[in-house]
């Protein structure tokens, strides 16, 4: 037996070495062949198409057209990426509240304001945009449009043939079986190129100094919070699904190591620039916090909240906190979400919204008196408010 | 193969149920609507879409519901939600709570339209006291941008009587169908009565 020992070891060895070396060109960033025009007829389709899509997109209300935050992350990208890739992307924000960003092959990239919300730091979310910038370099959706194409022809072949073949009382099995080696197929076309687009992610994130950490951490919070929003709603199972993100990148816990075991092999920087981040994104959290609001999902929001406010919570969050407290609306809610107004009024005495809050929270705990005298300071510091003849009438009752 | 491709198009022809059927409401009478003892007295001809939009909901438009909808919610309960569930698992609807003051309804309303309908944005525009079905009710009055991009606004009437919410609501696109359609939709209000 001990000789067997001696091979394998050297084998081992080998293949250690062979890792080693690949991992030295690993995250190199490929040339950049600057501006790509469509190349056969596939891909001029594509673009052609893409290109309609880019127009309604750039007519909708649903874009942030807001200077400074346009150009925060467009600074954002252009770092991860370099000034000379950066030119060739046109950013769109959507107000949407849900997780989510893409990148189309004639270089439209798609910003929801849920994913801004989400992440805490320009590390966060360079290894988002970063992400699906390199599948834009690497030209996967041309590669994902070719391949569902072949693969929806065969699957229409096999379909007729199956039909043919179940009328002359053939059996089904080995018909479904090609079907599912063809779905098989697209996926694992598909984690091919999450693969490649993760590496290319962090050869970005590495050269532009970003600590690569941070792209499993904001990996794992979305996970996390899915999860929440499962367990509040009863449910026990680990799906993604619900998760806008998900639908067009796989995910489970084994790829979130996967990307911490890359995160370890890059030699990244050090910046995470949470401040930065904060500071642009100081006059978005609470309207972006009240969209996710009104989803009525308890548990995720009640995590992205906890998560954006870490050690160190703001009168927003502290706020956001009470007014989802306060929809759910149980008693023991009521009792909580004025302490959360109280918070933020303590950080910010002039937090006008909070009070309304904390007198609505205290009106419906039955604290009659308390409660109108929050309303009225509420009614004194905005007195042009949407409601203010609303609130005013319930001031005014004894 | 002629036989597979008669059975094949024979498949394809499944019956369907035409998905917008609808009824024409008669200008003058008395109509009972969302399957309660709320009543309404149209002025004008209106339509009644045969498919109901929640379970004590009832929905009427002139020119089609992306045009001008109107929406009737009568004795909504304690836990239920106004609205049909559209997907349960994911974005389940809020419920209706008993204990709700006029002044939550806004939130509410907001909730449950952008879940329901897809709307994308809905911002409160005023919020007002007004009296509905001789209650003390709430007036609110709202912007959406739907999930088709379109901008409209959009009127609420609402009141909550022995813990049951009774609320009407208009929406239309703001070029030309929201002020045009306005006046039609407050004299339904105004029309309203408890039988």
């Amino acid at each position: 037996m001990r000789f067997w020992h001696l091979p394998l070891i050297f084998a081992a060895a080998g293949l250690i070495a062979t890792s080693a070396l690949a991992d030295d060109n690993e995250f190199e960033l490929p040339t950049w062949s600057g501006a790509y025009q469509p190349q056969d007829r596939d891909e001029r389709g594509l673009w052609a198409m893409d290109d309609e899509s880019e127009r309604a997109l750039a007519q909708s209300d649903l874009v942030i057209r807001d200077t400074a935050l346009n150009e925060y992350v467009r600074s954002v990208l252009c770092k991860t990426v370099g000034d000379d890739r950066c030119q060739s992307v046109r950013i769109y924000i959507l107000r949407v509240p849900a997780f989510n960003a893409s990148m189309s092959p004639n270089g439209t990239m798609r910003v929801y304001s849920g994913l801004l919300l989400r992440v805490r730091s320009e590390a966060e979310l360079a290894s988002i945009l970063g992400h699906e910038f390199a599948h834009f370099e690497l030209r996967h959706t041309l590669r994902g449009f070719e391949a569902a194409r072949r693969g929806s022809d065969a699957m229409a072949w096999t379909a007729l043939l199956g039909a043919v073949a179940a009328s002359y009382g053939g059996t089904g099995p080995s018909v479904y079986d090609t079907q599912w080696s063809i779905l098989g197929g697209l996926y694992s076309f598909k984690r091919d190129q999450e693969r490649d687009a993760d590496t290319l992610g962090f050869a970005y994130m590495a050269n532009a100094g970003y600590r690569p950490s941070a792209a499993p951490e904001v990996w794992r919070s979305v996970m996390n919070e899915s999860d929440q929003t499962a367990i509040d709603r009863g449910r026990r199972t680990k799906r993604y699904d619900g998760v806008a993100f998900f639908a067009s990148h796989p995910t489970s816990l084994e790829r979130a190591d996967k990307l911490s075991a890359l995160a370890n092999r890059v030699s990244g920087g050090e910046f995470d620039g949470f401040a930065t981040h904060r500071k642009a994104m100081k006059d978005w959290v609470p309207l972006f916090l009240a969209d996710e609001l009104a989803m009525n999902d308890f548990g995720g929001t009640d995590y992205v909240i906890d998560r954006l406010g870490g050690e160190e919570f703001t009168a927003d969050l502290y706020y956001a906190k009470g007014e989802l407290y306060r929809a759910r609306g149980n008693p023991r809610d009521m009792v909580s979400a004025a302490n959360f107004y109280q918070n933020a009024l303590e950080l910010d005495p002039e937090a006008a919204s909070a009070w309304r809050g904390l007198g609505l929270a205290l009106l419906r705990s039955g604290k009659a008196e308390d409660g109108r005298s929050a309303l009225q300071n509420y009614l004194e510091r905005v007195p042009d408010a949407p409601d203010a003849p609303m609130l005013q009438m319930l001031v005014g009752e004894e | 193969m002629r036989a597979f491709l008669l059975i094949a198009s024979g498949l394809l022809m499944v019956p369907t149920v035409p998905a917008a059927a609808h009824k024409l409401i008669d200008a003058g009478e008395t109509v009972t609507v969302a399957k309660s003892d709320l009543t309404v007295v149209p002025a004008i001809d209106w339509n009644r879409i045969n498919e109901r939009p929640g379970k004590e909901a009832e929905r009427w438009t002139l020119d089609g519901e992306l045009l001008n909808d109107v929406l009737f919610f009568a004795e909504v309960e304690d836990g239920d939600a106004i609205f049909r569930e559209v997907d349960k698992r994911n974005s389940p609807l809020p419920r209706f709570s008993g204990n709700m003051l006029l002044i939550d309804l806004p939130d509410f309303l907001n909730s449950s339209m952008r879940i329901a309908k897809g709307h994308q944005t809905f911002s409160v525009d005023s919020v007002a006291p007004t009296t509905f079905l001789g209650q003390p009710g709430v007036s609110v009055s709202f912007s959406t941008v739907g999930n088709d991009d379109i901008r409209r606004r959009g009127r609420a009437v609402a009141t909550i009587i022995d813990g049951e919410l009774f609320m009407m609501t208009f929406e239309a696109p703001t070029i030309y169908f929201f002020e045009r359609d306005l006046p039609h939709f407050e004299q339904l209000v105004a029309s309203a009565r408890l039988s």
